[in-house]
């Protein structure tokens, strides 16, 4: 491909463009000409992946930061993160929004947000949102109940059985099984109804946990591990 | 009767009675809440972490909105809410619970907690990804660290070893790990840089002889350079 209007531009005024210092003339130019405009995607291509390997990779974590703040580190831990916040701007930043932020006096007017629930189909960015499949149809066996729920996120399963309990209540076991099933042992698992957190649990070595007497209703189920996404289970219905 | 020998229902209840109270700028009893805490974490009980999670819940979702890096992420409150009870739970739980000996050391590091998960967040996606944009088929990075950090020293030391001058060290850190804009750099770095067009002429130099690099293309995952510039 050509420029549209020669001479082309130079990688110096790519560059400029790149950084967002290059003279109005230089962002007409790119504007008018696919050319010069697809030489300047393949810089800032190179540039964002160079991003995107490096960008704050030898940072410390928020959380250690946090735990820096809160004066809870050892002396050797806390010297390296002062030695890098004297030298690092965006930790520096961010230092200071920490503190910023753990010293605002709360408001005084009580605050009740809106709480938005789970948008069903949105991809947020962090958690995974597990997609239920179709119960399979089982026979009606003296004594048995209902097939279990089968969710899927990722690779992940998640398969939940409710059993009728006491009171019209349920006892809900579930599984978790994944292919880094390590990950997610001692994970922590959230059970929320009308948006109001019921119980919580830890996953046991096979990934299994149980919650008791939960009322038969619509349920939310968040399960963290210590490391990785967040996987929800939305709308299971312990009624059924 | 000791405070360790008390029902769960019990010390919930009061813990629930005096965090009212503090809520109110009354005087309050602490000792309820951490013997909570302690169930929950220390002990590891399920149904006491689950009422740290119903007393304290309304806080973390005060603190979430408080926080003002909370609304760059458009997500909901939820998200953060959750991620960082979580982040508490794992950072507290068996032995590790003695950093914290005291309640308000417990609910500052709960705070600090909702702060990190905001701005991990923040650091893990808002830099490179417009969510505007984002397809039906797009892998979801995990909040933990996906990226290989061996990957990125190796990167860094060849682009230390392209880049032996100091300055020009300094100004590939700047750019491609801090991520800071050229006007940033002259902000943060008042006296070694005049102003935004040095540091851009600088950076073209850098990039040039980071591009051809046969051995940091090769790291980044690229086919070889192109002879010339013509691609640039």
């Amino acid at each position: 491909m050509d420029c549209s209007f020669p001479p082309p531009l130079t990688t110096e005024q790519l560059s400029e463009a790149t950084d967002g210092v290059a003279e109005p003339s230089i962002y007409d130019h790119l504007a008018r000409c696919p050319s010069c405009a697809a030489r300047l995607a393949a810089a800032q291509s190179f540039e964002q992946r160079l991003n995107r390997a490096l960008y704050r990779w030898d940072c410390p974590t928020s959380q250690q930061l946090s735990e820096y703040y809160l004066g809870i580190l050892s002396e050797p831990e806390a010297e390296a993160i002062r030695g890098h916040l004297a030298q690092c701007v965006r930790c520096g930043e961010e230092f200071a929004s920490l503190r910023a932020f753990m010293t605002a006096e709360a408001p005084r007017a009580k605050v009740e947000p809106a709480r938005p629930s789970v948008l069903p189909g949105r991809l947020q960015l962090g958690e995974l949102i597990a997609r239920l499949l179709p119960r399979t149809p089982t026979l009606a066996l003296r004594g048995g109940g209902s097939s279990p729920i089968i969710a899927e996120a990722g690779e992940v399963q998640i398969i939940l059985d409710a059993k009728p309990g006491a009171e019209g209540k349920v006892t809900l076991d579930g599984q978790v099984i994944a292919p880094d099933q390590d990950r997610w042992t001692g994970a922590l698992v959230v059970v929320r109804q009308s948006g109001e957190v019921l119980q919580t649990a830890t996953l046991d070595d096979l990934g299994g946990f149980r919650c008791k007497a939960l009322p038969a209703a619509t349920t939310e189920l968040r399960l963290a591990p210590a490391k990785g996404p967040m996987i929800v289970v939305p709308d299971v219905d312990l009624s059924r | 009767m000791t405070l360790a020998s008390l029902p769960l229902d019990q010390i919930a209840q009061r813990c629930a009675e005096e965090t009212q109270k503090f809520r109110q700028r009354q005087p309050s009893d602490t000792q309820f809440c951490f013997e909570l805490f302690r169930r929950a974490l220390a002990e590891g009980l399920d149904e006491a972490f689950t009422q740290v999670y119903q007393i304290y819940e309304r806080e973390v979702l005060n603190w979430v909105y408080q926080y003002h890096g909370f609304e760059q992420t458009g997500e909901s409150a939820d998200l953060f809410v959750n991620a960082g009870f979580s982040q508490f739970y794992f950072a507290l739980r068996g032995p590790n619970f003695a950093k914290c000996p005291e309640l308000p050391q417990l609910l500052a590091y709960l705070k600090t907690c909702v702060f990190s998960a905001i701005a991990q967040y923040v650091r893990r996606y808002q830099k490179d990804i417009d969510v505007e944009h984002i397809g039906p088929d797009w892998d979801v990075p995990t909040l933990s660290d996906s990226r290989d950090d061996l990957a990125a020293s190796e990167i860094w030391a060849r682009i230390c070893q392209l880049t032996p001058d100091e300055g020009d060290q300094l100004l590939a850190r700047c750019r491609f790990v801090e991520g800071l804009k050229p006007n940033e750099i002259v902000a943060n770095y008042p006296g070694r840089w005049r102003d935004e067009r040095k540091i851009s002429v600088a950076l073209h130099r850098i990039r040039q002889r980071l591009r051809r690099d046969p051995v940091l293309r090769q790291l980044l995952g690229l086919e070889e350079a192109p002879r010339d510039d013509s691609d640039w």
